[in-house]
């Protein structure tokens, strides 16, 4: 709308149901209602345009009414009242189980002294662990030793000839311990026994 | 503006003689009685509650819940109601407010959550809108589009300018009234509301004119 077009377009018509619409009346103090008055071909265009937002108001209060329909309200309602009853009657918080304890966390100095006790039995178990470990590698170790000492050679066995101690001196004997072992005094009642077993230095390491 | 209201008194002045009673039986204790009497608020006002809250939620669901809690809450809190405001007012601004909580709350569960396939805002089946005696599939389909073209312009307003369109065109609420709700001077109510019809206005047309996109 202007002073070479008199005639209301879309926003004219806006403007004019707007101020309608807010005070709630059916005219307005926009500059447009004297030639709404007036014209006729700008009351149909504004008749048309209110139809339009009816239509729409319409279309929108169907598929809103289409949602709720008389049951789905009466549901609401019940529901509504149902918790307006519960306003009055807080949730009670009912004891469960009735007879049992309260589990209470355990002080402080109770924790702590089950804690150093798991420690200390760690402690004691992995050292007693490496000791047996320990004492059995020793133990094998003589063993092999042993078997080997004992263990059967191939070789023939030799002719030991024994040596009175009293021959060898202090010096020879610490010295020279293959001959300390060689001269080694055997007892005459297993002198047999001895010259048909080999001796320590008669066997082959390997 | 909907359901019963005593006989001889416009609807206004029955809200608030309904309200200030309702007040009264509760703080005497006279509990059963103020829940009787606030049933004739909740008849009044429901179904007027429930178009407003999908229009904010387009969630049939979710806008039940919303009335539910506006009228719970506007019961406990009846005590901070004032009589020289209508009791309609007071109660849009608590259901408004509820339902723009509830749209952030949704704003922030959509931005971790995987939205599930839309099946319309009324949740029913196709089968079960269809059976019976209504209208046809096809008007239905296109009814169901016309919908959603408005519901896509007016989700295109911004905040107020919806709010405000809503409460005067769709409710029709006075310039006076949607300020009394939304908090808003009236010259401001007026301008948003311009301001939003010329907008959808702009968009409807447009897309009339460029057909389906």
């Amino acid at each position: 709308m202007g002073l070479l077009n008199p005639h209301l377009d879309d926003d004219d018509c806006a403007d004019v149901w707007s101020a309608r619409q807010a005070l709630g009346t059916g005219e307005s103090d926009r500059p447009a209602e004297s030639h709404l008055r007036t014209c006729s071909d700008c009351r149909a265009r504004y008749s048309a345009f209110t139809s339009w937002l009816d239509g729409m108001r319409t279309e929108i209060h169907a598929e809103a009414d289409e949602i709720f329909t008389r049951e789905r309200l009466t549901t609401q309602q019940n529901q509504i009242f149902r918790r307006l009853e519960s306003l009055e009657h807080p949730a009670r918080v009912i004891a469960f189980p009735r007879f049992a304890r309260p589990v209470s966390v355990q002080p402080g100095g109770r924790r702590r002294w089950i804690a150093a006790a798991a420690a200390v039995g760690l402690i004691t178990g992995v050292g007693l662990g490496q000791l047996f470990e320990s004492s059995r590698h020793v133990g094998q170790g003589d063993s092999i030793a042993q078997t080997r000492v004992v263990s059967p050679s191939n070789d023939a066995p030799r002719q030991i000839q024994p040596v009175s101690a009293s021959n060898s001196d202090d010096e020879a004997f610490l010295s020279d311990p293959e001959v300390t072992t060689s001269q080694a005094r055997v007892p005459d009642s297993l002198q047999y026994l001895n010259a048909i077993t080999p001796g320590a230095r008669d066997i082959d390491p390997r | 503006m909907t359901g019963a209201q005593p006989a001889g008194l416009p609807p206004r002045e029955a809200d608030s003689a309904a309200a200030s009673a309702v007040k009264a039986m509760q703080a005497e204790g006279r509990h059963a009685e103020a829940r009787e009497r606030y049933a004739e608020l909740v008849a009044r006002h429901q179904r007027r509650a429930a178009r407003i809250a999908f229009h904010y939620l387009r969630d049939g669901a979710e806008s039940d819940e919303a009335v539910q809690d506006a009228f719970v809450k506007a019961y406990s809190h009846l005590s901070t109601f004032r009589e020289e405001l209508p009791f309609e007012v007071w109660f849009t601004r608590i259901l408004i407010n509820g339902c723009l909580d509830r749209i952030k709350a949704r704003t922030r569960r959509e931005r971790w959550m995987v939205s599930m396939p839309d099946h319309g805002p009324g949740e029913r089946d196709f089968a079960e809108r269809t059976a019976g005696h209504g209208p046809s599939p096809e008007d239905l389909v296109l009814a169901r589009e016309r919908r959603q073209k408005l519901a896509a312009a007016l989700a295109r307003l911004p905040d107020r300018q919806r709010s405000v369109f809503m409460l005067s065109h769709y409710e029709g609420c006075t310039s006076r009234e949607v300020s009394a709700i939304t908090g808003l001077n009236e010259s401001t109510v007026r301008v948003h509301l311009f301001r939003a019809i010329r907008k959808l206005r702009g968009m409807l047309t447009e897309r009339k004119n460029n057909g389906p996109s």
